[in-house]
Order: C-alpha cells, then structure tokens, then sequence
C-alpha cells in the first residue's frame, strides 16, 4: 500500500515536470518555427514549477539530497550526531508543523483568485507547498521517535555528499 | 536589528550548524521571525509561493539541470575528449590540458559545477590516472578547479539566481561571463604548464593526421549547442529560459542521434533532475521569506549606508567584498551566500556605482572558487564520494591552482572592463 502510493507519488512528480519541459519546447518551436505566441503556455509552464518543485520536496526528495552543511556533524561521534539530529529534528518538525494552518488558510483563502488565463484557482497551483510543509513535520516527528527508540544507530549512520546529493545552485 | 530578526538568523544559522537541510532551516527561520513578531504565519506561504510563481527567469534552473544531466547519461562528454586529445595530447601534461579544454567546453552547456564535475570530470579523472599517468590526487584537484568554470562561461545556474536578487539581465550577466572562464582556464593551463616541467608529465600519442579531422568532426556536434545558445541569446531570437529549453532539447536529439540513451533511463534521468532541480528551487523559494524579513528590518540599507559612511571606493569595496566571501566560502555553501548575503549587498554597491553585471560576475566566480576551498568545498566531497580519493591529498595538489584562480579573480575585480567589454560591445548599458 505504501510503495503504491509512493509510486504514485513519484509519477505524479516525474510527470509533471516532464509536462513542464514538453510545454516549454513546444512554445519555443511554435513562436519561432510557425511565429504563433502562445497565451497560456507560459502559465502552465510557471503553474507546473511550482506544483513540481513542492511537491517533489513533500514526497520524493530523501533528506539526503538537500544541501546540509556537516561540518562540525561528520566530526561527532554516534551519540553527538544523535543529538544534534534530535535538536535540529525537533525546530524544523516543530515550526513546520506550526505554520501548517496558517498556510492551510492562506491557500485556501486563493481559491478564490484564479490564473489569468487558464482560470486555474490559486488555490489548487499551491496546495502542494501546504502538503509539503506537513509531510517534512511528519517525516520530522518520525525521525524524532526513531532517534529515542533503539534503532537510533541507522538514523544517524547515513553518509551524505553521494554522487547526486546537494546539487546546491553551484 | 529587532529582536525576531535575531530569533530568525539563530535558527536558520542554529540548525544549519546542526545539519538541517539548508532550505528547511531558512523556512523555519522564517516561521519563527514571523511568530516572535506576532504576524500571521501565512505571510510565509504568500511570500514564498507568489515569489516563486512570479520569478519566471528561475525557470532555467531547471531546465539546465536536465540538459546537463541528459548530456551526462548520453556520454556526449566522452565524445567531446577524442576531440580535445587529437589537438592538445601531445602536449607534455597532455591530458591536464584535455581536463581544462573539454571543461570549458562543457560549460558553453552546463551551468552547474557540480555536473561538470560528475560527467565529464569523472570521466577526464579516469584517463588521467588510467596506467599511472598522474595521481589520482593531482587528477581530483584539477577536476575540482576546472570544473568551477562551468557556471562562469555562460549558461549558468548562478548567474540566473544572481540575476533574480539583483534585477540585472541574465543576457548582459551571460555574455559578461564569457571572457572571465576564459581566463581561468588560461590561468589553470599556465599552472598545467609550469607542473608539467617540474614533474615531467607525460605526454599522448599524436594520432594521424589524416584522422584528426574526423574526430573533430565527431566532437564537433556537441559543440554547436553553446553557439545555437548564445547565438539565440544575443541575438534575441529567444530569451535565456528559453535557451535553457532549447539546450534540453538539444541534448535529447544528440542522444537520440547517438543511441547512447533508451527510454527506460531517459525516465530515470528526468526523474533525477527533478530531485536536483527541487533541492535547489527548494532553497531559492526559502529564501523569499529570509529576505522579506531582513527588507522589513531595512538590513540592506543600513549595510549601504556603513560603506558610504566609511567612504569606501569602488575598488575598495570590491576588494573587500572578495576577502569576505573567500573566507566565507571556506564555511558556507553557495546558494547561502548568494540568497542572503548578496542581497544584503546590492544596494551599497549600486550607491557606490560598481556594475551590477561586474559585480555579479566577480561574487560568482569568488564562490565558484570556494567550492573548492576547505572545509566545506563541495567539488571536493563531490569528487571524493565518487572516486574515493583522499581529501587531505586533493586539497594539497589543488594549492597551486587556487593561487592561480585567485589571481584571476584580482584581474577581473580590478579591470571591469574584462567582464563588460562584452555584455558592452553587444549593448549592454552599464552604469
């Protein structure tokens, strides 16, 4: 049930931005080749980034693949590393989760307003930074409840800096 | 400075010390500036979600994260070394050379560091130390510099982000990198030169002469990419997003034309440039609310007003700027250092009339070169992970090139006119 939904998840994620790279190029040919601008190609292009990038970051980004900073982390020893997982846990779980209904309301507040051309609500194009601020608050808890359980080792054992990790703006 | 500014810089600076993730550290920064000022916290999601939606020019980024990693999986960079081989192998240090030119050109397709130094930087470290040519070390070290040219000669992922905070062109920004990679790779080939005698490099096997136009003709195709985008971007014919498509679509029918790229990973690839692209939209929208907050504070001014009141001059600024960020870049990542401290900057250095395209360029490649600097160089870890070559070693064979790059960075601080003669010459304003 789980690797089906995350499945989905993924597909939705990989679909969305391949949507957003077709539409582009189809924009481009139809400007220059057949010298047709394009009214709504350019919202659906902006309307897919920040739908993708949102949620990508809710569900198919590992924390791994962010850009984190270990420079004094790698130097710890286990039980250190376990600590400052469980502070920095803690703050980014805790005032995610704290911004969730406000959020909530802000977007659902856009409903209200829609793209000008493509008529789509606010609302819907926003609705993934909502999940994705929920989904980091309960990836956060539950790495809190792996780091107080007996299988803390596995949580902070992992080597950062693979090969895709961090494809920071450099 | 208001107590919930402090509040916020404590927790984004608080769990980046203890290896949050950078953008999850600037959100929640934001959340808790937000709180302590007693705001509604909704502020967060309008600032961060219409300043993505509104800042169109972002959308490059992604898009040249998925050219550079389609040119990767189809191993157009492989292409591209029989070419750089046939002309400058039989040069004492040969394949050195060969890292720095297919780096180069590499770069006229890619404006990211990193891709550069995980495609055809893997691939150039493999040949070097291939029979004992060089050690892994030297080949490591010279990766990780050449491969900072990446994001100066034009596209470039930085340069569009710079160009976001600043309000500058990305066109004009683009053409100013041009001349700037240049120097560096010149800058990397000297020091190549000097090494070579010193430690006897050893030198390829001339192929035939009636061969070398067919492997330049080979390598010649990936090549017309760069002209296609900055020909379409000088002219107009299309704006920098757009060449960032254009250069995605480009990479596909290579690979189509090649073969070298099924469907199956066609997926998988695009699958990994989301990933890429998201961690760092991720950063640049956290970043919206950080510079809210610290505009609200009116930060920047107050940093202008510091310099105007010390009578800085433009030299003097830029000079000073650089010290700060080569030591800086030791410690931070770049996205850090271009999202907040750049902004903080902006308005001293237009009230001190440096060029703002000169101004970016310089910031740009100092943080390029701190990539490679320790503790924190990202090129180095990069390489590390996937060669396993030691740290320690790579850092101390990279010594003579940061010296090098550093002095290139002198040049273009102290001659503008090496970064704008171009962006000028083509009709850009400058100040």
């Amino acid at each position: 049930m789980f690797k089906l939904l995350k499945r989905g998840s993924d597909l939705i994620g990989t679909l969305s931005y391949g949507v957003l790279f077709l539409t582009f190029i189809f924009q481009v040919i139809l400007r220059f080749v057949f010298n047709k601008p394009l009214a709504w190609s350019d919202e659906l292009i902006v309307i897919l980034y920040v739908f993708s990038m949102f949620w990508a970051g809710a569900f198919l980004l590992k924390e791994k693949d962010h850009v984190m900073l270990d420079l004094l982390y790698e130097h710890l020893p286990p039980q250190g590393k376990r600590i400052f997982s469980i502070l920095y846990s803690l703050i980014i779980g805790g005032l995610f989760l704290w911004a969730v209904p406000a959020s909530y309301s802000y977007v659902s507040f856009m409903m209200r307003e829609s793209t000008p051309v493509l008529g789509i609500p606010f609302g819907i194009v926003y609705a993934a930074f909502v999940l994705f601020l929920l989904s980091i608050g309960l990836l956060y808890i539950r790495k809190l409840i792996v780091l107080f359980g007996p299988n803390w080792h596995k949580e902070v054992g992992v080597t950062t800096h693979d090969s895709h990790n961090a494809e920071s703006v450099e | 400075m208001s107590n919930a500014l402090i509040i916020m810089l404590a927790v984004m600076g608080g769990t980046m010390l203890l290896r949050a993730p950078i953008s999850f550290g600037m959100l929640a920064g934001g959340v808790a500036y937000l709180i302590a000022k007693g705001q509604d916290i909704g502020l967060m999601a309008e600032q961060v979600l219409n300043g993505l939606y509104n800042s169109y020019v972002l959308l490059a980024v992604p898009l040249f994260i998925l050219a550079a990693s389609i040119m990767n999986a189809g191993a157009i960079s492989e292409r591209l070394f029989a070419m750089a081989i046939a002309l400058v192998g039989h040069f004492r240090g040969g394949l050195a050379y060969v890292n720095v030119i297919v780096s180069v050109i590499f770069s006229g397709m890619s404006g990211s560091a990193i891709a550069d130094a995980a495609g055809p930087g893997l691939v150039s470290i493999r040949m070097m130390t291939d029979k004992n040519r060089f050690t892994p070390e030297f080949a490591g070290a010279l990766t990780a510099c050449s491969s900072t040219i990446g994001p100066i000669i034009p596209p470039s992922i930085p340069l569009v982000i710079y160009a976001l905070v600043s309000g500058s062109s990305v066109g004009a920004l683009f053409l100013a990198g041009v001349i700037p990679g240049f120097i560096m790779a010149l800058s990397l080939m000297i020091g190549i030169y000097i090494l070579a005698r010193i430690h006897n490099f050893p030198r390829e096997e001339r192929p035939k002469m009636a061969d070398i136009p067919r492997i330049v003709a080979q390598g010649f195709l990936p090549l017309t990419l760069p002209i296609v985008l900055l020909g379409g971007i000088y002219t107009g014919v299309f704006t920098p997003t757009e060449a960032a498509a254009v250069a995605a679509m480009h990479a596909i029918i290579l690979t189509l034309y090649y073969r070298s790229l099924s469907w199956q990973r066609m997926w998988h690839v695009l699958q990994e440039s989301l990933r890429q692209s998201a961690s760092v939209t991720l950063i640049v929208a956290s970043a919206f609310i950080m510079n809210y907050a610290i505009a609200a504070e009116q930060i920047p001014d107050l940093v202008a007003h510091w310099f105007t009141q010390h009578e800085f001059s433009k030299i003097e600024f830029l000079l000073l700027i650089n010290v700060i960020f080569l030591i800086l870049g030791c410690l931070l990542d770049t996205s850090t250092m271009l999202l907040v401290l750049v902004p903080l900057l902006i308005p001293a250095a237009k009230l001190l009339g440096v060029d703002l395209v000169h101004f970016g360029v310089v910031v740009v490649v100092n943080m390029m070169i701190g990539l490679v600097t320790p503790p924190f160089g990202m090129l180095l870890f990069v390489i590390n992970a996937l060669t396993g070559t030691s740290l320690k070693g790579m850092i101390r064979q990279s010594l003579p090139f940061m010296i090098l790059l550093i002095i290139a960075l002198l040049v273009m601080t102290l001659f503008p006119q090496t970064v704008l003669w171009l962006p000028q010459s083509m009709g850009y304003v400058t100040q």
